[in-house]
């Protein structure tokens, strides 16, 4: 069988999804992996309780010093602050 | 020892622990601050604030988050009851920073184990990958003619994909932390932060494989046509291979069976092949099909081999009523003998037999097994009637009995000597009246299952047979020939299902009166009714579920549900027989097409063949002269040959490039391939899941929560009714039956019972006078029905019987006062041997025995059973 160029461009065109390494493989392989994620309870479980941790945390600290921003300023500092969802 | 696998995956989890270690650094230094700040006079804020410090070293050094998060538990839980005096202000900043660092500790512990799982995840994709890689390698190399050439084509491919996926893998891990670490520092929750991760990931993953693969798409067109055409060849040939395989090893498994050769099995190969097409929506294969000829076969001795028909029946009947054609062939064989009808015919009253057992609500496999161990008895008992034998098979069963078990105790009441004499002493154990003339009189009619309940009623009559002692319980054994397990199950069935299943046995007995009058099947009508019946029964598994369902919840529901069933039914028969309609002539003229077309070919092939197979032999011959002659030269070429490589090493290196390029090509396409099957089967499990999500939903279970509710009211309702609980009777009993006849009053010595009460006792002696003394009351005792029946396990050495003659002569002497010698005694015996003769009545102990004994005797002619 014998093509002409203007046949091949346009399969190149058609397929050009499948054709590309970088969409064709990596979406397979990124879709087997997110199946397998969606799939592993252990990691949606293991975000659940690192966020109920900082939550509570958080919370904790805010009760501790009554809410009063100045002190939570001065006791913590702003990385932490911000890794534990303070908004200031 | 951590694999390089490990290694890597933890030099990735490090980015995640720097952030954590920034942070504890930070609250490290806020520790300093705290004790630089806190007033000397109270140390203990100070103190605390040091050995906080200290832990927070400690994580720096061994990373090891757990015991940290411990380590700052307690001290939290220490130092709200600890008095920090004038550093109570610091100290609450403090108890506050000891929070922070449990926050930051506990959340890196679980970001780590979600981030490892992330990497688990990945690790198994890439091996899955890897593994599919080589199994296209396998597969591609088993393609018949083309295959060598084109794995070795998608070998550097092959290579590349490994490498693509190493890189994919990495690039996703790599991907994935950076940006969760990224998103985290910058606020964003946990949740958020992993998503974007695994965007991260898969940006990362698919960047890593940029550039990975070189593609050229003229070529690629090319060799997807080579390469599909080649599957699909492969695929057709592989299909029908294994279904040629399938059938040949059912014909020789049926040869094995029987011993019969090839040219002795006529059009077996053919019926295989057809019944098993046919039955396959039944799950018939064709190893079940020959099976069920072998098994026919056999049954026959060989002498003849089952038709289209019956094969189709038998194998219809064994899917869907568990009726095994080794069973059916027994029961063909025993109908062909009592009706002298042919195997179709025969074949076809097995089916009705079948629907007419489980229209009587009996296991229509257990009828048919009883059936085929009672060849004997059915041409014993039953006049060549199939009819009378199908009925009793299924009327048995629904006493708890079998046809077999009825003809022994219709065999046992006949022999009228043993028979009276054990009802006699049954009789005077239990002290009533035991009758089993009407039983004996069915016996004799050859009516053995009307015997069996007419011995069934009698024995209802005497009460419940656990409550009986031992002898007793002998005693009704021996005299209905049953034994103890049956008798009581019988009488259990007879006490719950009194009266409930007649409609059901009359319309199996109208069914039977119909089924068993029809002569002179044909093949074609009992394949045909086989069909109807097993479709009809796979039809009928789920709405007898249903129906069962029903049965608990009482008429009204089913009245209810029944238009519902009557809808669909019909509407699910239909379906299928549309599909059948329209597929099986479409396979069936394709069958014929490629019958006659492969049929053409091989004739034309094999005289091809063979005249090259001829003209190859020929050939060989000067072939080999010639390969000989030039070995010489062959060899003068072997020692030039590593200067010609040399020589030609730049042309080498251009073919390897276009090996490398087709490689490419072809393992772009089979991806390609493999990436659309994956989309369809997205899309056809999709249709399947919301399909069955709508069925589950909306039909199956609002029926269900009604069907609970209404179950919950009946058993509510049930518990008030004050009469119930006949289970509980039957499993009681049931488990005084195991225990071998347990007693309330019994006397029970090392956990056995030794006797029963002692008023209960019944004492057996060979000299019942010796128990009373020579008194009058000795006398009568020892000629009383009990002393009889005492002196009778004597009989065989003769002193019983005259004991007994000598009780009545010194009865009859002492009554009358007389001091009589043998030669009075031996006229009165001959007195009474006169009387019974006459068939006049004589009585023991006020009743009558000789006249039911009498009329008995009348209709077998003579009185030769007399009791003298």
């Amino acid at each position: 069988m014998k093509i002409t160029k203007k046949e091949a461009t346009l399969f190149k065109e058609s397929h050009s999804r499948y054709l590309s390494e970088s969409k064709f493989l990596a979406k397979l392989f990124t879709r087997a992996v997110k199946k397998g994620i969606d799939k592993n309870p252990n990691i949606t479980n293991a975000i659940q309780r690192a966020d109920s941790a900082i939550d509570n945390a958080r919370a904790d600290i805010e009760k501790k010093l009554n809410g009063d921003r100045d002190k939570i300023k001065k006791a913590i500092p702003l990385s932490v602050r911000k890794y534990l969802g303070f908004d200031y | 020892m951590a694999n390089d696998k490990q290694i890597e995956n933890q030099r990735e989890l490090n980015a995640l622990q720097r952030l954590t270690m920034s942070m504890t650094g930070d609250m490290s230094s806020m520790m300093d601050d705290i004790i630089a700040s806190s007033d000397k006079r109270n140390k203990a804020l100070k103190e605390d604030a040091t050995l906080t410090k200290q832990i927070l070293a400690d994580l720096k050094e061994t990373g090891d988050v757990n015991k940290t998060i411990a380590q700052i538990g307690t001290q939290i839980g220490q130092s709200k009851n600890k008095e920090y005096g004038v550093n109570q202000n610091t100290a609450a900043l403090y108890q506050a920073q000891l929070i922070a660092i449990k926050g930051i500790t506990t959340g890196q512990k679980e970001a780590a184990k979600a981030a490892q799982g992330v990497f688990d995840v990945t690790d198994e994709v890439a091996s899955n990958f890897r593994k599919g890689v080589d199994g296209i390698d396998e597969f591609t190399k088993k393609i018949p003619l083309i295959g060598p050439a084109l794995s070795n084509a998608f070998s550097p491919l092959k290579e590349k994909l490994n490498k693509g996926i190493d890189r994919a893998s990495d690039g996703m891990k790599n991907g994935f932390i950076r940006q969760f670490t990224k998103a985290k520092k910058a606020g964003d929750g946990f949740a958020t932060s992993f998503s974007k991760g695994i965007k991260g990931g898969f940006s990362g993953a698919s960047k890593a494989l940029s550039g990975t693969l070189g593609i050229s798409t003229a070529l690629a067109s090319t060799l997807l046509i080579a390469v599909g055409v080649g599957v699909l060849l492969y695929k057709a040939f592989e299909i029908g291979l294994k279904r040629f395989k399938e059938l040949d090893a059912a014909a020789k498994e049926f040869r094995n069976t029987t011993g019969l050769l090839t040219s002795q099995t006529g059009n077996l190969n053919k019926n295989i092949e057809n019944i098993s097409m046919e039955m396959a929506g039944l799950g018939v294969s064709a190893s079940d099909v020959a099976g069920a000829a072998a098994a026919f076969s056999n049954e026959m001795k060989g002498t003849s081999m089952a038709s289209k028909g019956v094969l189709t029946s038998m194998v219809a009947m064994e899917k869907s009523f568990g009726v095994s054609a080794a069973t059916q062939a027994k029961v063909n064989n025993t109908f062909q003998l009592m009706s002298g009808a042919g195997a179709k015919t025969a074949q076809q009253m097995i089916q009705t037999t079948i629907a007419a057992a489980e229209l009587a609500g009996v296991a229509p496999a257990a009828v048919m097994q009883d059936m085929a161990e009672s060849a004997e008895v059915g041409l014993m008992h039953f006049r060549g009637s199939t009819k009378a034998l199908a009925f009793a098979a299924i009327e048995a069963r629904k006493m708890g009995t079998t046809i077999g078990e009825t003809a022994k105790v219709s065999e046992g009441l006949l022999d009228f000597e043993s028979s009276i004499t054990k009802e006699l002493e049954l009789g005077a154990m239990l002290g009533t009246r035991v009758n089993f003339n009407k039983a004996r009189a069915l016996a004799f009619e050859g009516k053995t299952v009307e015997a069996q309940k007419a011995v069934n009623a009698e024995v209802g009559k005497l009460g419940d047979i656990n409550k009986m002692n031992m002898y007793q319980k002998q005693a009704l054994m021996d005299a209905t020939n049953m034994d103890l397990k049956s008798l009581v199950k019988q009488q259990s069935i007879a006490k719950k299902f009194k009266g409930i299943d007649g409609d059901r046995l009359a319309a199996a007995n109208s069914l039977l009166d119909t089924g068993m009058s029809i002569e002179n099947i044909t093949d074609k009508q009992l394949a045909k009714e086989a069909k109807r019946l097993g479709q009809q029964k796979s039809m009928q598994s789920e709405s007898d579920k249903l129906s069962d369902s029903m049965g608990m919840l009482g008429k009204g529901i089913s009245d209810m549900f029944a238009p519902l069933a009557t809808l669909l039914m019909p509407i699910f028969n239909d379906i299928v027989d549309i599909i059948n309609a329209q597929l099986m002539p479409v396979f069936s003229i394709l069958g014929t097409m490629f019958r006659v077309t492969f049929g053409i070919l091989g004739a034309i092939l094999k005289p091809v063949f063979a005249v090259l197979k001829a003209f190859s032999t020929a050939m060989m011959q000067p072939i080999t002269r010639i390969a000989e002659a030039i070995r010489p030269i062959g060899e003068k070429f072997e020692e030039m040959a590593p200067r010609i490589i040399k020589a030609i090493q730049p042309v080498i290196s251009v073919i390897s490039f276009i090996g490398n390029l087709i490689g490419d090509i072809v393992g772009t396409v089979i991806g390609g391939l493999v990436d659309g099957f994956i989309f369809a089967f997205d899309v056809i499990f999709g249709i399947f899941e919301s399909f069955y999500g709508f069925i589950q939903d909306y039909i199956i279970s609002p029926i269900r929560s009604m069907l609970d509710l209404v179950q919950k009211g009946i058993d509510a309702l049930a518990s008030l009714n004050p009469f119930g609980s006949s289970d509980d009777e039957l499993a009681s009993d049931a488990n005084q039956l195991q225990s071998g006849g347990s007693i309330d009053d019994g006397i029970v010595q090392d956990g056995k019972i030794i006797s029963t009460h002692p008023e209960d006792t019944l004492i057996a002696t060979k000299t019942p006078e010796s128990l009373f003394g020579e008194s009058m009351f000795g006398k009568i005792m020892s000629a009383s029905p009990l002393g009889m029946a005492a002196n009778s396990i004597n009989e065989s050495t003769g002193g019983g019987v005259s004991n007994v003659v000598g009780g009545i002569g010194e009865m009859i002497g002492g009554l009358f006062g007389g001091d009589s010698g043998d030669s009075q005694i031996g006229a009165k015996l001959d007195e009474l041997i006169i009387v019974m003769k006459a068939n006049k009545d004589f009585y023991i102990d006020g009743k009558k025995v000789t006249a039911s004994v009498s009329s008995t005797v009348d209709k077998i002619g003579s009185n030769s059973y007399a009791i003298v």
